[in-house]
Formats: structure tokens, C-alpha cells, sequence
């Protein structure tokens, strides 16, 4: 594999688990919030 | 202290963290020169040093407030929470930082691992706070995760410069003047510095909205937690008092 | 009640638990004595490996076998609500935790004992310096006891105390794993000098754990 071959798998790979974990993040959040009610304070956009 | 930022602070920090990506990806990808000794691969750096700073950082914050959690005088639930919310991304980024550091090295020094000081306290320093992670996923009663989660960190962080001691110890006595030398990042300069501080930016700015994010799911999760004890104690309640001659119930436990 | 005779009453107390039930006898000492074999099925005692990674195997040993002793350490207070007598006892937290820790270094020391000469026997070992040897020794032993117990307390009690407490303090413990087999093999290579700086890191390793310990002990043990 050639240099630019580990430069794209890494750059993809940060993108791929920040990504992955800002999504993660986001979706337990509006699991919260839909348990929650629309009651609770705390909403955001 | 319930809200960490406001509204339009987590939009704006939200923007900062995309807009200085963006830069990131230009600079680091596109616009910078290669390096002339490690060619192409030196993009990986872009990534991995500013990725293990956050870790640093990370950490940083989750000591501090383990520590001002401990300490009577400014003690609050929410150090608590904060610590956990950066632990989490510390490890997400140690991980980042060794997984980037291999890729790296499989280019330049034709190994996927080096025995070298820094790699090696890095992964120790990853599975410390692996296990600080899964201490915090064991259900208590949230002071006493609390109090025993604030006491874990700090006993981990105390562990940390021994840690990088005793691994720079051996390794430089190791040394015999292999391929592996110390210098891993000899001076930056040029556009490829400009590229390496982009990164730092936007990792900072990149923590700083997972933080708010991660530690604003966190007090969602306590708040679901804790009303879900309520509707328990609730059920229990109406269990008692629809049997004709029940005992009374015990008052709720704050 | 002084700390130094708390202590030694909570110690006197594990120590005899053990020398009832034995359970670190005969179970944990043979459990290192297999591990030791083992390296030996992995290693091929014909490759000449076996004397040169010793020290290395014994540390491992060593300490894969602590966890286990740590682990029955805090096991037997789990039961018949020992830990509430000890909260209750006005011992100090402190002492409490010395005295654990005592008892637990005693523990590893009888097993390092043994697993020496079985490291001598086994993967023939010759000991040069001993004095080096057992100063090193003693030195990782308080750090092993010393942490061991801080997370042994941290996990006491949990559900998943037992895959929990490995992961908590094995990366913990690595400066003293460093330390302690250098330690070893510079004196059994016949540079008993090199290993002081080594014997050094021990000894601040333990003395910060200790420290951690003493102030850390009282508050984990109130935990419900």
C-alpha cells in the first residue's frame, strides 16, 4: 500500500468514530428526551 | 449549576468545531507540502498529535473535577458527571491516537508497534482509563458512584507520571541505537506547521462540543434514571395501598 | 487504640482467617506453581529462554497470583456483614487499610518465597545478589499490597468485582512490574548498581500508593 493509502484510512478512520460517536451521543439524547417528556427542561436544538 | 452553556453557545461551538474541520481537512489534506523525509505520511500527524492532546486534556478535566468533587468546599454532583463525560472522550481519542500512531508508523518504520516510551505509557494510560469507564458503568446510588468514581481517578491520574518514568527509564536504556529514534517529530516548519496547529484548533474546539454534549446526555440519563425510581416507588405505593389491612409504606429514599 | 496497633489487630485477623481456611495455600499458590509451568509449555525450555525471561515470569506470576489473593483478601468480608462491623468498629480508616495491606503483603511474600525457588528449580536460575533480590522484592510488594488493596476496597462488594478488579489495577501496577524485573535482572547479571534506580522507583511507587490508601481507605469503606 502506498503512503497516501495509510494517510486515507486514517483520516477516513477519525472521521468514521467521531462521526460514529457524535451519533451515538445524539441518539441516546433524543431517547432521553423522548422518556423524559416534553416537560423536562434541558431541550435543545 | 444545570446548564452547561446556553443555546446559542453550543450552536456557535458547534460551528467553530465544523468551520475549523473544514480548515483542518484543506490544510492537512490539500494545501500542505509533503514532508521531505516522511513524504505524504506526515498527514497522519495532523491528526494523531492533536488527537493525543485532547487526550491529555481530557484526562486533565476529568482529574480536575474528580478532585473539586472530593473536596468539601466545592463538592457537587455535577463534577461528577463532567468527569465521566470527558473520561469517556479521553479514551475515545487514546484509542484515536494509537490507532493513528500505528497507521503511521506502518509507512515510516515499517512496523505496526514500537517499543517506544511515549507509545507504550500512552496504552497503559488507555487501559487505565478503560477501567476508570467501566467502574463508572456500575449502578450506586449517584454519591456513592460519585464519591467512589472521583477517588478511582484520582488514584489513576496519581499513576500516570510514574508510569511515564519507569517507561522512559527503560526504554532509554534500551535504546542501542535502533531506527526508533526519540525525535519522533523533528521541527515542524512550513505550511506543515500551519497544518499541525489547524489541528490542535479544531480538535480543541471539537472536545469542548463533545463535552457539552456528552455531559448534557449525561444529566438526561440521571434525570431518566431518576424518574423511572419515582414511577417504581409509585407502583409500590399503589400495590400497598390497594390491599384491604396493608402496613404503611416506607418514605421515599432521597 | 494507636493506628500501628490497629493495624496489626486488622492484619492479625486476615492472617488468621487464612491460616484457617488456607484457601491462599491451597489454592492460590498452586495456581502460581501451574503458571509457571505453563510458561515453561510456551517457551520451550530447550531454547535457553527460560533463565533469561525469569525474572520477567516470576513478576507475572506473581502478580496474576496477587490478584487472586487481593481478590479473597475482600471476598471475606463480604460476608456475615464484616464490613459493617468494620465500619462500626471506630477503627481508623487508615489503620484498616494498613493492616490489610500488611496482611496482603504478607501473603505475596510467602508466595514470592516459594515461587523463587520454583523459578530456581524450574527454569534454572542461578541467584546472584541476593540481597539486591530481596530488596527489590520487598520493595515491589508494598507497592503490589499497597495498590492491590486501594482497588481491592474500590471493588469490593460489586457484582463485577472480579472481572472489574483485574482490569482496574493490572495498568496501575506496571511501573512496579518494570521496576521489579529490572531490578532482578541487573542484579542477577552481575550489575547489582544498575538495579538501585529501579529498587528507587519501587520504593516511590509504594510510598505513594500507601499514601492513596491511608487517605482513600475510610471513605471507600463507608460505601453501602
Amino acid at each position: 500500500m502506498t503512503d497516501a493509502g495509510y494517510v486515507i484510512g486514517g483520516w477516513a478512520l477519525t472521521g468514521v468514530v467521531i462521526a460514529g460517536y457524535v451519533g451515538r451521543v445524539w441518539s441516546r439524547t433524543r431517547r432521553a428526551r423522548r422518556l423524559l417528556g416534553p416537560d423536562e427542561q434541558g431541550r435543545r436544538p | 449549576m444545570q446548564k452547561f452553556w446556553t443555546r446559542r453557545g453550543t450552536a456557535v461551538l458547534g460551528g467553530l468545531t465544523v468551520v475549523s474541520l473544514a480548515v483542518l481537512v484543506v490544510l492537512g489534506l490539500f494545501v500542505s507540502d509533503p514532508d521531505f523525509q516522511q513524504g505524504d505520511a506526515v498527514r497522519l500527524m495532523y491528526l494523531h498529535v492533536p488527537a493525543a492532546w485532547i487526550s491529555y486534556l481530557a484526562y486533565g478535566v476529568t482529574s480536575l473535577a474528580s478532585a473539586l468533587y472530593l473536596w468539601k468546599r466545592t463538592r457537587a454532583q455535577v463534577w461528577d458527571t463532567l468527569a465521566g463525560a470527558s473520561a469517556e472522550i479521553g479514551v475515545l481519542f487514546t484509542g484515536l491516537t494509537l490507532a493513528l500512531g500505528s497507521l503511521w508508523g506502518r509507512p515510516v518504520w515499517n512496523v505496526w508497534w514500537a517499543w517506544d516510551a511515549r507509545i507504550v505509557s500512552t496504552a497503559v494510560l488507555f487501559f487505565l482509563y478503560l477501567g476508570y469507564l467501566a467502574l463508572r458503568k456500575v449502578p450506586a446510588e449517584s454519591a456513592v458512584r460519585a464519591r467512589r468514581c472521583s477517588i478511582a481517578a484520582l488514584v489513576a491520574f496519581v499513576d500516570v507520571p510514574v508510569v511515564h518514568f519507569s517507561v522512559e527509564w527503560w526504554r532509554t536504556l534500551h535504546q542501542k541505537g535502533t531506527v526508533f529514534n526519540r525525535e519522533l517529530n523533528p521541527s515542524i516548519q512550513g505550511n506543515l506547521a500551519w497544518a499541525l496547529l489547524s489541528g490542535v484548533v479544531a480538535f480543541t474546539f471539537l472536545y469542548l462540543y463533545l463535552l457539552e454534549r456528552r455531559y448534557r446526555l449525561a444529566l438526561l440519563e440521571e434525570a431518566v434514571e431518576g424518574r423511572e425510581l419515582d414511577a417504581a416507588i409509585a407502583e409500590r405505593r399503589a400495590e400497598a395501598e390497594a390491599v384491604p389491612g396493608a402496613r404503611g409504606v416506607p418514605e421515599r429514599v432521597v | 487504640m494507636t493506628l500501628l496497633r490497629q493495624a496489626l489487630l486488622v492484619a492479625g485477623k486476615d492472617l488468621r482467617i487464612e491460616a484457617r481456611s488456607r484457601v491462599a495455600l491451597n489454592q492460590v499458590l498452586p495456581f502460581a506453581g501451574i503458571v509457571l509451568l505453563l510458561f515453561a509449555f510456551a517457551l520451550d525450555p530447550d531454547r535457553g529462554i527460560l533463565p533469561r525471561v525469569a525474572p520477567g515470569l516470576f513478576w507475572v506470576a506473581v502478580l496474576l497470583a496477587g490478584l487472586l489473593a487481593i481478590s479473597r483478601a475482600f471476598a471475606v468480608e463480604g460476608e456475615n456483614g464484616v464490613r459493617d462491623a468494620l465500619r462500626l468498629s471506630g477503627l481508623d480508616g487508615a489503620a484498616v487499610f494498613c493492616g490489610k495491606a500488611l496482611a496482603v503483603a504478607a501473603q505475596l511474600l510467602a508466595l514470592e518465597v516459594v515461587l523463587g525457588i520454583g523459578v530456581v528449580v524450574l527454569y534454572d536460575l542461578h541467584l546472584h545478589n541476593p540481597l539486591v533480590v530481596v530488596l527489590a522484592s520487598l520493595a515491589a510488594t508494598a507497592g503490589l499490597a499497597a495498590a492491590g488493596t486501594v482497588y481491592g476496597v474500590l471493588a469490593a462488594g460489586l457484582r463485577v468485582r472480579e472481572t472489574l478488579f483485574p482490569l482496574l489495577v493490572l495498568p496501575v501496577v506496571a511501573p512496579v512490574m518494570l521496576g521489579a524485573t529490572r531490578a532482578w535482572e541487573a542484579a542477577l547479571s552481575g550489575a547489582p548498581s544498575e538495579a538501585w534506580p529501579w529498587v528507587q522507583l519501587l520504593a516511590v511507587f509504594g510510598v505513594i500508593y500507601t499514601t492513596m490508601g491511608w487517605l482513600a481507605f475510610g471513605p471507600l469503606l463507608e460505601e453501602t
